[in-house]
């Protein structure tokens, strides 16, 4: 299923692009949160549904529909729109359009996963958008007072591709990141509307929340005595983790010694001490022991890919690794 | 400096293939620009080893030279350092010594293509800052290099810069710069002490 991912928060937008690529089942996109760049890139493939992430207390919001409306020229796709708690104005405004729907902050990456599962069983049929139309528009969150977070509206009363082309343009992206202030309601919940039956789906926990709290990101060490892999591996993961690049086991070390790490990227074949002495030691160590590890190799042969195995990593990549892959894999052993 | 990204496909190199490892466009130059400039360590590596009969170190190097020229979109020069890994795996040096001219022919012509990338000078001098200044920032750097953190290490790195030093301890600031580039952290830190004690 294609999906484009696009907004002010690259916070969120990049978290959505995050996990939608672990789901596996997504064909995922990012453009600039501009009206141009994402016309640019639905023209050329239109995707099933756009994601659009806003940032915090965006005065402009609002103009996002304007966009929307003017990209019906472009085909049938449905919007999801995230936005903050508070904007009233822009789900009011939203609810007069079909194939809107729209997710407050936070919320669940299970919200949004069920939301992209709907529109996907109701791609082709133009009927199913008015479907259930009077029961949802009652969920839109037009009233600050009886909101609950983390639910989703949508807006189904006029067909989207009815409405007249034009309105304001949406603001060019500006460059800066807007920090997500990681909000929770006011009753110190998550907030999240989960069913049990979405959970088992996902196989997810209930503590599942798209929290991207700037002052946790994981911190890897990556360990290769290539500068060029380190390089490449730090410029794909310095958008989502802290990382620290070194040439050697014995420079891992003598950093493990001082800094708290979540993960370790170990290459396998290094000069002198190699990346198989390495994991005896962290694995040996009761300081290091519950430290995961994952092995990157440029090896494919079977016998090596056993004797990699045999030593128990929490994984391994096959260098060179794509960004998608190497986030994926990190994400599938940190969560 | 312009450069046609063109002329790569037109090298044979895809461009395509080494976007999608890099994550393509500033990220694909400086893996191009960092692949140009590890080579003539590279090849110093694979004529020392073949010298010395050493087939162990030399598939760890060309193991190495497999992958990065894949990363960029060399695929047949990595197919070659493929097949020289193989052999040298196998301790067949002979079959490497077949095979070295026509590779490193290859990677001579890749390297051509890509030697305006590779040559682009990244080392910007910052603006002009006081003895007192250069010390406090030469410490800052001296504790980012101990903690390994080489993106702070490179900024202070690029605003020591803007001291006056002498010729001699710009190049050595210049070679540091480049140690850090190459995660080589403690190299950078012996030159920094170097120079540091001609702050004035």
């Amino acid at each position: 299923m294609k999906v484009m991912v696009t907004g002010r928060n690259h916070k969120i937008s990049g978290d959505i692009l995050l996990r939608l690529n672990a789901a596996g089942k997504y064909d995922v996109r990012e453009c600039l949160a501009s009206k141009e760049a994402l016309f640019d890139a639905v023209e050329k493939e239109p995707p099933l549904a756009v994601i659009i992430c806003l940032a915090y207390e965006d005065k402009n919001s609002v103009r996002v529909y304007d966009v929307i409306r003017d990209s019906a020229c472009f085909g049938m796709m449905s919007f999801i729109v995230v936005a903050n708690d508070e904007d009233t104005e822009l789900f009011r405004a939203g609810s007069r359009l079909r194939n809107v729907y729209f997710v407050s902050r936070p919320f669940s990456i299970v919200t949004l996963l069920e939301k992209l599962d709907e529109i996907e069983q109701n791609a082709g049929d133009p009927d199913a958008l008015t479907d259930g139309a009077a029961k949802t528009t009652q969920e839109v969150r037009g009233d600050a007072d009886e909101k609950k977070a983390g639910s989703v509206g949508r807006g189904s009363t006029e067909d989207i591709r009815d409405l007249p082309l034009g309105g304001s343009p949406w603001d060019e992206y500006p460059g800066e990141v807007e920090p997500w202030d990681g909000s929770i309601t006011g009753d110190g919940s998550s907030g999240r509307v989960l069913s049990e039956e979405a959970l088992r789906k996902w196989g997810l926990s209930s503590d599942d929340s798209l929290n991207t709290d700037n002052d946790k990101r994981k911190h890897i060490l990556v360990v290769d005595d290539d500068p060029q892999q380190l390089a490449q591996i730090k410029s794909n993961l310095s958008d989502f983790y802290d990382v620290t690049a070194v040439r050697s086991g014995p420079a891992a070390f003598h950093y493990l010694k001082k800094h708290e790490v979540d993960l370790i990227l170990l290459d396998y074949a290094m000069p002198g001490v190699d990346g198989q002495m390495v994991i005896k030691t962290i694995r040996e160590s009761e300081e290091y022991s519950h430290l995961p590890v994952v092995f990157l190799t440029a090896a494919s042969d079977r016998e090596t890919v056993l004797k990699i195995l045999g030593m128990k990593p929490q994984g391994y990549l096959v260098k060179p690794v794509k960004k998608s892959e190497l986030v994926a894999k990190i994400i599938d052993v940190l969560g | 400096m312009e450069f046609d990204i063109n002329t790569l496909a037109a090298a044979g190199i895809s461009v395509e293939t080494g976007e999608g490892y890099t994550g393509g466009g500033d990220k694909y130059i400086s893996a191009l620009r960092r692949f140009y400039r590890a080579s003539g360590d590279n090849r110093a590596k694979m004529a020392e080893y073949m010298e010395k009969g050493d087939a162990q170190s030399f598939s760890i190097t060309v193991h190495t030279l497999k992958s990065n020229s894949k990363m960029i979109g060399a695929m047949e020069l990595s197919a070659m350092f493929e097949r020289m890994e193989r052999s040298s795996k196998e301790g067949d040096l002979v079959s490497v010594g077949e095979d070295m001219e026509k590779t490193l022919a290859e990677y001579g012509r890749i390297l051509e293509v890509i030697r305006p990338i590779g040559e682009m000078e990244d080392f910007k001098a910052a603006g002009e800052i006081s003895g007192e200044e250069a010390k406090k920032v030469a410490r800052e750097l001296l504790e980012a290099l101990d903690d390994f953190d080489d993106d702070t290490s490179m900024a202070l790195a690029g605003k020591l810069s803007g001291y006056p030093f002498r010729i001699t301890h710009r190049e050595k600031l210049k070679e540091a710069t480049e140690y850090i580039s190459q995660f080589m952290y403690e190299e950078a830190a012996g030159l920094i002490r170097e120079i540091v004690s001609h702050i004035e």
